[in-house]
């Protein structure tokens, strides 16, 4: 059996509910973490921290699974981001205990200009450095979102461009 | 999974013996020496030691190993060539002695007897009960865990015979001894037992409630001296180390300085002066630092030959005594001073401390074949 | 005292050898003809052990049965491997060939059992941490040891089956529960509520390998399944129900995996055996038996289908729940809006041990009895103008409540939010919202109703018919305590 297990680091949970919408998740209750469960099958099974507030417990808490991470996302609203200290707080956790842990930050964008970007972009996103991507996404579209999640979950690409 | 390890240093037998524990389903581990064998007990939980073809005398120094390195709870069974090799082993503590050539069956029956039986005696019947060792779960681990059952216990710790007890009704503290001594300060002298066995029994408890603080507050305070004692023990040798007193003051009008000074003339540990003694532990500790300071107190790993507890000035009758007493526990010893020779100070080499192991974790990357279905899965919604 | 030896031996010479070879004061032994003077005796005077020539039970081999309460030896000539083995079965502890050192022997393994059954083995325990599985939860003690990155080695013993992890600094590194491992031991281990768990701290000198998920994650996950089996057993009279292969079910007309399942059904029946003797994870046994279920391929096997009532496992749920140590009785309130399912809750609840129910002023009461003389004394408040003097007054030993709420009047939802908040802050004992009257997905009704009541997850929210008793059974077990210090 594997559990495979991976961050999203939200600047709000009600992005994380649109980005989640299309996936049959459940909510594991009574967690020190937020956590969302997806079963591919009895041998496969994906769990989702969903972290949008920090305290110390929650902290230690992060830096016991983030080696075990196999990706973390950094979901932003799509105003511009201001002190997002939980983005920061992560990023200095993961570069002391998860360096390998691919990161994907995506960026959501208005209809029009999703529609703008090139489709090999759209599928890949850019390169910012070795195992992290940014990733466009546009909210009202169900393939942009799944082409997020097949991202996390393995087609992400860790050559350069 | 019980993990049974073998004393053993000739090969003819392992095969045999490996097959044999793999139909019990048991673990097998082995060990060549005692080197090997407290490496190996150390490393995991060993539920029964076996010497293989070993005489009395090898399994005496197996268990006299075992007993130095705080493992004398491992049962060892030998296992001997014949009846007539039964005798020498009666006066060893031993859990039981098996004679071979046996049939595999019947060994393994032998086995299951003997490791049920150990199960078994770890039963109380009815009694709900949990016992252990403060070595694995500090006090504020226990409160917590009670706590969290809500219901009525009273926990027991025991150390040499000192006993404190903590009532719970509910989950909720509600009383606290430890010899004539009751509520914070009780609970704060046995928060500071680094080891001592404990036991938590589940039964109805009718005490009135004497402790005014919430479980919470009560765990703030252990943390709080604990982090205050720690301060303090960052200058001071390790514990369990017995401190020996060596000179006593002419005079001295500090009640807690003698008292100490007199329990150390024997040696005696940090941890057992902590326990021992009815006074604050932050102030018991200052007092040792200053005994040590002053070279009235040292740690006897730092002596050499035997130690000369000398009175400067008056009082040499009881000097007289002192010395008498330290003749008497070692007929070698020949002169003895009135004023002790400074010991010349050499450095001891620092123990060199074994590297600690490494976590190593996993690849970041999911097996390709996991993806595939991942993305599969993905496609279909 | 001496130890009493009850001898075996209708060869006076040989009784007569063996007696002499008694050391000193500290063995008393007496001879006896045969194995009914024997049993005799020892219904009379427990002895410490009994010593018993073989050829004098040999004719009545398959009946002699030994106690644990005495230590036994058998001795005798060219014993049958077979016979030696039969001995061992029917609970001898050593089968000895008879030699000049015999004699001798039997007392020197005698001293040797005793010194260890009385003195070594009750001093070799006080080193172990050691407690009944259900007294403290495994989960609760892995995750304090992810904070305080603890080295631990825990064994589980429940009858012939056997566990193990390890944890080291807080990571789960190695588990076993045969036939399973890694992961899949890990939360079997964690979903195991019976048996004795032993702990032990220990040193690593090398350095070691962790799962490919975290701690955490195996916490999670084996959270996620235990709450999964619940809901599927709430459905049965048990929580370890009894299957067995539907009419005309066959194992080796399918593929592998459900072949293997169906064998298991076969064999094992009960649904815990069926998990501790599968060779795939509990997750994926589970799958497959719900799926079989669903297509009706397996069936409870109605011969252990017992009567709508409290098993010896839900008495015991009940008795950890509601129950603080010594007290037997106490009162167990149902409270609820007109028509939220109250009193046909205490109605079903009445009716798993037929007993009465009374209703005086718009309060219904009955009593449920449980082992151990435990009672529970039932009583339905409707939340009206009334309520709260009436609540005053009976929450005087209360041990819980029942809080039931009808979804589909979302009319009052702002009411009961108020009055949970309050019974919440003012009453500090077990409790749970049972939900009625939900139409189409249960999960999302319950998610949407715990946002729209403020609860946070500690808060216990179930939906329930109140009309089927195992639903209503599975309340008890949903159930949970809050403390005081919760509320500060």
């Amino acid at each position: 059996m594997q559990i495979i297990e991976t961050m999203v680091v939200a600047q709000s949970e009600e992005k994380f509910q649109v980005l989640s919408q299309p996936l049959p998740l459940k909510i594991v209750p009574d967690t020190p973490l937020t956590t969302y469960r997806l079963e591919i099958h009895p041998e496969i099974v994906l769990l989702i921290y969903l972290v949008s507030t920090l305290d110390d417990y929650r902290k230690k808490l992060l830096a016991h699974v983030a080696p075990h991470l196999k990706s973390v996302v950094f979901l932003p609203n799509r105003k511009p981001i201001h002190h997002w200290s939980e983005a920061v707080d992560v990023l200095s956790l993961l570069s002391r205990k998860g360096e390998n842990v691919p990161m994907l930050v995506l960026a959501e964008l208005h209809e029009e200009d999703f529609a703008s970007v090139s489709r090999v972009i759209r599928e890949k996103g850019l390169f910012l450095e070795e195992n992290a991507r940014l990733i466009f996404w546009n909210s009202g579209e169900k393939e942009s979102i799944l082409q997020v999640w097949q991202t996390v979950w393995g087609k992400m690409m860790l050559s350069r461009d | 999974m019980q993990d049974i390890l073998f004393l053993l240093n000739d090969d003819q037998y392992e095969d045999e013996i490996v097959e044999t524990l793999k139909q019990g389903e048991y673990i097998y581990h082995r060990a060549s020496n005692n080197d090997e064998l407290i490496k190996v007990v150390r490393q995991d939980s060993i539920d029964l030691v076996i010497t293989w073809m070993m005489d009395a005398e090898v399994v005496r120094n197996t268990l006299s190993t075992l007993a130095q390195h705080a493992m004398g709870f491992l049962p060892v069974v030998p296992v001997v060539p014949n009846t007539e090799a039964i005798e020498p082993f009666l006066t060893l503590q031993i859990a039981d002695i098996i004679t071979v050539p046996l049939p595999r069956e019947e060994f393994l029956f032998i086995l299951n007897d003997l490791i049920g039986g150990m199960q078994q005696s770890g039963e109380m019947g009815n009694t709900r009960l949990w016992e252990g060792n403060l070595e694995e779960f500090s006090l504020v681990d226990l409160i917590q865990m009670v706590e969290s059952n809500h219901k009525d216990a009273i926990l027991t710790v025991n150390y040499k015979g000192h006993l404190g007890q903590i009532y719970f009704r509910g989950g909720k503290v509600i009383k606290i001894t430890l010899r004539n001594l009751t509520g914070i300060p009780a609970l704060l002298k046995l928060a500071s037992l680094h080891k001592a066995e404990f036991q938590i029994q589940f039964t109805r408890v009718e005490l009135p409630d004497t402790i005014q603080n919430t479980n919470q507050e009560l765990l703030i305070a252990i943390l709080s001296q604990l982090s205050d004692q720690e301060k303090l023990l960052q200058d001071l040798p390790d514990v369990f180390e017995p401190l020996v007193t060596v000179r006593i003051p002419e005079e001295e009008s500090d009640e807690l300085k003698t008292k100490i000074l007199q329990m150390c003339q024997e040696g005696m540990s940090i941890h057992e002066l902590l326990i021992t003694l009815n006074e604050d532990n932050l102030r018991i500790l200052q007092v040792i630092r200053e005994l040590m300071e002053g070279e009235y107190l040292i740690p006897r790993n730092q002596l050499k030959g035997k130690p000369r507890i000398v009175q400067s000035g008056k009082g040499v009758g009881g000097l007289f005594k002192k010395i008498s007493k330290i003749l008497k526990r070692d007929k070698e010893e020949s002169e003895f001073s009135e004023t002790v020779e400074e010991q010349p100070e050499t450095e001891s080499p620092e123990p060199q401390q074994p590297a600690e192991p490494e976590i190593v974790y996993q690849p970041a990357s999911i097996p390709v074949q996991t993806v595939e279905q991942i993305q599969k899965f993905l496609k279909g919604l | 005292m001496a130890y009493v030896i009850y001898l075996l031996e209708s060869d006076l010479d040989r009784a007569k050898l063996i007696s002499d070879q008694a050391p000193g004061k500290d063995f008393q032994v007496e001879a006896v003809a045969d194995l009914d003077e024997l049993y005799s005796s020892i219904q009379k005077v427990m002895p410490d052990a009994v010593f018993v020539g073989f050829r004098w039970i040999q004719p009545r081999l398959r009946q002699v049965k030994f106690s644990k309460e005495y230590v036994s030896f058998v001795y005798g000539e060219h014993i049958e491997m077979d016979d030696r083995l039969q001995l061992y079965r029917q609970g001898v502890d050593r089968v000895l060939e008879w030699s000049d050192k015999c004699a001798t022997n039997l007392f020197t393994l005698a001293k040797i059992r005793f010194y260890r059954d009385r003195e070594l083995l009750p001093y070799l325990q006080k080193f172990i941490t050691r407690g009944k599985l259900n007294e403290f939860h495994l989960a609760d003690i892995l995750a304090k040891s992810i904070l305080e990155k603890k080295n631990l080695i825990f064994k589980l013993l429940d009858g012939d089956w056997t566990a193990k992890m390890r944890v080291f600094r807080g990571e789960v590194v190695e588990a076993w529960a045969p036939p399973l491992s890694a992961e899949e031991a890990a939360i079997a281990i964690l979903l195991h509520r019976q048996g004795q768990l032993r702990m032990q701290s220990f040193v690593k000198e090398s350095d070691i390998n962790t799962f490919g998920v975290s701690t955490l994650g195996i916490l999670t996950e084996a959270k996620f399944q235990d709450e999964m089996l619940r809901e599927f057993t709430a459905r049965f009279p048990t929580n370890n129900p009894v299957f067995q292969l539907a009419r005309g079910i066959s194992p080796e007309s399918v593929n592998s995996d459900i072949q293997t399942i169906l064998r298991l059904v076969q064999s094992e029946k009960y649904l815990s055996r069926i998990f501790q003797k599968s060779p795939y994870s509990i997750l994926k046994t589970f799958r497959i038996l719900e799926e079989l279920y669903r297509q009706g391929k397996i069936q409870i096997d109605e011969s252990f289908r017992s009567e709508m009532k409290f098993t010896r496992e839900d008495a015991e749920v009940i008795r950890q729940k509601l129950f603080p140590t010594g007290v037997v009785e106490g009162r167990l309130i149902v409270l609820g809006f007109p028509g939220s399912g109250k009193t046909q809750l205490i109605k079903t609840l009445a009716g798993s041990q037929k007993s009465d129910i009374k209703t005086v002023q718009s309060l219904d009461f009955t009593r449920l009895k449980f082992p151990e003389g435990l009672r529970l004394n039932i009583f339905g408040i409707s939340v009206d103008e009334y309520f709260q003097p009436i609540m005053r007054k009976l929450s005087e030993n209360m041990l819980g409540y029942i809080f039931m709420v009808d979804y589909s009047r979302q009319d009052n939802l702002e009411y009961v939010n108020y009055l949970l908040q309050q019974m919440l802050a003012k009453y500090p004992v077990p409790m749970v919202v049972a939900v009625t009257g939900i139409q189409g997905d249960v999960d999302k009704a319950i998610q949407s109703l715990r946002s729209r009541l403020n609860l946070s997850y500690d808060v216990p929210v179930v939906a329930v018919n109140p009309d089927d008793f195992y639903q209503v059974r599975q309340i008890f077990y949903a159930m949970s305590s809050r403390t005081v210090a919760q509320e500060s």
